[in-house]
Parts: C-alpha cells; structure tokens; sequence
C-alpha cells in the first residue's frame, strides 16, 4: 500500500483531483515496474484508473468501478450512499461513463466531512441504515453501495441491520469488491489493455 | 467453499470429468465444484424456442444445490438459463455466465465481439445485453456457419470455423476482446488467445464458466447474494404439475 507524495488529504472536488492525478500516474507506472501484477486506486472517485491504463499494462481498478459491477449483477437497482453534496457530480459522471446510469435509484448524501468518516464519526451506521431505508422505500434500491473508501469497520453490520428490517438485500463494499476483483482480473489473466 | 455448476446441455461422463479437471484447476483451493447436468439436456446447437422447455429443470436443480447445502451456484449457459427464477427462489448466490461475462467484458472493453453458435440464440442474447447496459459496448453477435453439405464432418468443422470466426470479428469488426457464447467449447479460449497473440494480435478471449466461477468465489467470500427485492420469494400458491418445484 502507498500513498501520494503530493496533494491534500482527502479528495473531495476537482481540485484535490487535479492535485492527485499526476501522482497517481506515477505511483501505477512505478507499480508495474515493481513487478505489482494489479493496482486499486483506492478512491471513490476512480480518479486517474482510466488514465493510469494508458500507462500501463497491468489492470488499475478504481473502487466505483468494481462495485457498480458487482451492485449490477446482483439487483436491478441500486443506490449509492455519498459522503458530501459534491459526490452527486463525481457519481453521475462515473455512471455516465460505465453506462449504468439507468441502473442507479438515487445518491443519498451523508453529509459527513470525508475525514470525521474515516475517524468513525459516531452515528455513521444509523445514518446509514436510515439512508439506506428511505432509498430502498422511496427510490425501489434493491442494493446498497457505500459511497466512500475505506469505510469505518462499524459499517459492516449494515447488511445484517438491513436484514433485521426485513430489506434482505446486498450492500457493497467497495474495500472488499475491489481487492476481489483484482484478484479475479489477475487469476483470469485479464487486463484493460488489448 | 462449495459451488455447483448447472450445466443445462447434455455432457457424457469424459467430458464431466475433464471438466471437472480443468476447472477444479483454476478455483481457489478451498472451492470444492460440483456438477448437476440434465440428463435429457439440450444438444449443443438447438434452435432457442427448442431448449425453453428445460427451463424448470435447471430451476429445480437451482434449489436442489441449496438443499444440499451448496454456497453458490452457477448456471453454465451463457442464455443466463433459469437463473432470474432459481434466483427467487434461494438465497444462496446464483449466477449465469452469460450476464456475469457480458458484465465483465463491458468493463474490460468497448469492442466486444459475441460469438455463438446458433443463429437464434443472438436475440435472447441481445436481452441480455440490454438488461446488463452493456449493448452499447458491443460492436458484433457472430453466430458460426458450418457447412452441412461439406466433405467434413460437423464436429470436425468446429474448430476450424470458430478460429476463423475470431480472427475475422478482430480483423474485420476491430473487436479487442471475444466472448465466447459456446456450450462446450471451454477448452478452445486459450487456444484462440494463443493464435491472435502469435499473430500480434493482445485481444482476450473468454471463457464465460471460468469467469463465472471466479466470480461465484469471489461472492460467498464477500457474503454477498442476490438482491430480495429484485427477485422476492413467490407467494406460496398451488402450482399445477412440476411436483418438485412445489413449495414446501
């Protein structure tokens, strides 16, 4: 795991990702030297995956990416929990991108700062969980992506906490779909580059 | 871990052992695959309207693979065969390989190229694609041409025209990466890989039940399934005939 030289702390416009994007570049390129058969852009935002790939030839998977993949395959709807309003924009561009615009239900914001997430702010889980009801009751989600990287380890009870309310639905992990894609892409000798 | 693969087609035992074989070879080491095939299953090449008779079978076997305690199922048809219904009726996750691979490929690439090897199996795959959103990223559905009246056997014929088949959806369609719609044929993507990279051409050719174990795995690891809301539990109600789907 290694983290960008330059740059802010937390991306959270496109600010924070032009700051990020050459770094980014870098740190893939550097990878495939290193003989790393994969790289996670650990990042909500998939910023730079696309443009790593030019440099490239090992698979760079971006977080929303894998998720929106795995969130498809299992229900015909899903809703994406954002962090900050800016998350409506950097969501509706990436579903635009990946063609599933017409998969998503809604984008219900948290409104929590990205750093007091990461901290495990209290009262994330029943945030969540509220979030998540409303978007299954009024905008028919029938699956649950959390919206952010490197989610708090409370959050992983949301699935379970959902079932109790009688919503018996996926809800995806970014951390864990991502790292298990990489897996599956280097198993299957499978890359973005052909 | 245990996953069952469904195979809807009729398989002899040599086959089922290879299979096997091969695809114990590329689970994870704590998979342990199983197979149900249909006895009275489908030939490789019929017609779409001929094989939907058989759908209740692989639903069926969908439930049996839950009741024998299974993990995940997938579904070795890359029509996606049965599996939105067996999907209602169990919780275990349950893939087909056909939307499974169609996903993938979509995130892998923008010119995608289909081949198959039934002329009417290209519209149900069609659905498919447009269900999944990834129509628009798929620039050819092929459907392999074996000549009838020829010299050559049919069976002989197969690989032969499916080569020819990929070289032709890359040189002439500009496809990067071919999926391969084919019962059967599990064995020939690497083949084919191997000779569009002998002739400088990088273009992944996949094979749908690999992926789609892969993804099988992948899955009962994160202790993630199916959505309920997509596909809830029918009401219990009397169902006339098919005594083994009844609802207990």
């Amino acid at each position: 795991m290694v983290c960008l030289d330059q740059g802010s702390d937390s991306v959270e416009n496109d600010f924070d990702i032009a700051l990020a994007l050459p770094n980014i570049i870098n740190k893939v390129k550097q990878a495939e030297r290193d003989g790393i058969q994969a790289v996670i852009n650990y990042c909500m935002t998939d910023l730079g995956s696309q443009e790593a790939r030019e440099f490239a030839a090992i698979p760079v998977i971006g977080p929303a990416e894998a998720s929106f993949h795995y969130a498809a395959l299992l229900a015909h709807k899903f809703s994406i929990l954002g962090v900050i309003q800016k998350d409506l924009v950097f969501y509706h561009r990436l579903l635009k991108r990946y063609n599933l615009l017409d998969r998503v239900a809604s984008i219900p914001i948290l409104d929590i700062p990205v750093l007091d997430l990461l901290a495990g702010a209290p009262g994330v889980l029943d945030t969540c969980l509220q979030s998540s009801i409303k978007a299954i009751q009024e905008d028919g989600a029938a699956a649950i992506i959390l919206g952010f990287a490197g989610m708090p380890k409370s959050l992983n009870a949301l699935q379970g906490k959902l079932k109790d309310q009688g919503y018996d639905i996926p809800v995806i992990n970014p951390t864990f779909t991502t790292l298990r894609f990489a897996e599956c892409l280097i198993d299957l000798d499978l890359s973005y580059r052909q | 871990m245990k996953i069952r693969i469904v195979i809807p087609t009729q398989r002899d035992q040599t086959t089922l052992n290879d299979l096997e074989h091969n695809y114990s070879r590329i689970s994870n080491k704590n998979t342990e695959i199983s197979f149900s095939f249909i006895s009275n299953g489908l030939d490789l090449d019929r017609p779409y309207h001929e094989i939907i008779p058989l759908l209740p079978e692989v639903v069926y076997k969908i439930k049996e693979a839950e009741r024998d305690g299974v993990d995940g199922v997938v579904v070795a048809h890359y029509l996606d065969f049965g599996v939105a219904a067996g999907r209602e009726l169990v919780s275990i996750p349950v893939l087909g390989s056909g939307h499974t691979t169609y996903r993938l490929a979509s995130v892998l690439s923008r010119r995608i190229s289909i081949i198959t090897s039934v002329q009417s199996h290209i519209r149900p795959i069609k659905n498919i694609l447009s269900a999944e959103s990834v129509l628009s990223k798929v620039i050819s559905i092929k459907a392999i041409k074996l000549d009838q009246q020829g010299k050559k056997d049919i069976s002989e014929q197969w690989p032969e025209s499916l080569l020819k088949l990929s070289c032709s959806v890359v040189e002439s369609d500009g496809s990067n990466l071919i999926v391969l719609a084919l019962n059967g044929f599990e064995n020939y993507s690497s083949q084919i890989n191997e000779h569009l990279n002998n002739i400088k051409k990088r273009i992944h050719v996949i094979d749908p039940l690999t992926v789609t174990i892969k993804h099988a795995e992948n899955l009962v690891n994160m202790k993630l399934s199916h959505s309920k809301i997509t596909y809830p539990k029918p009401e219990i109600r009397e169902i006339l005939g098919y005594d083994r789907l009844q609802f207990k």
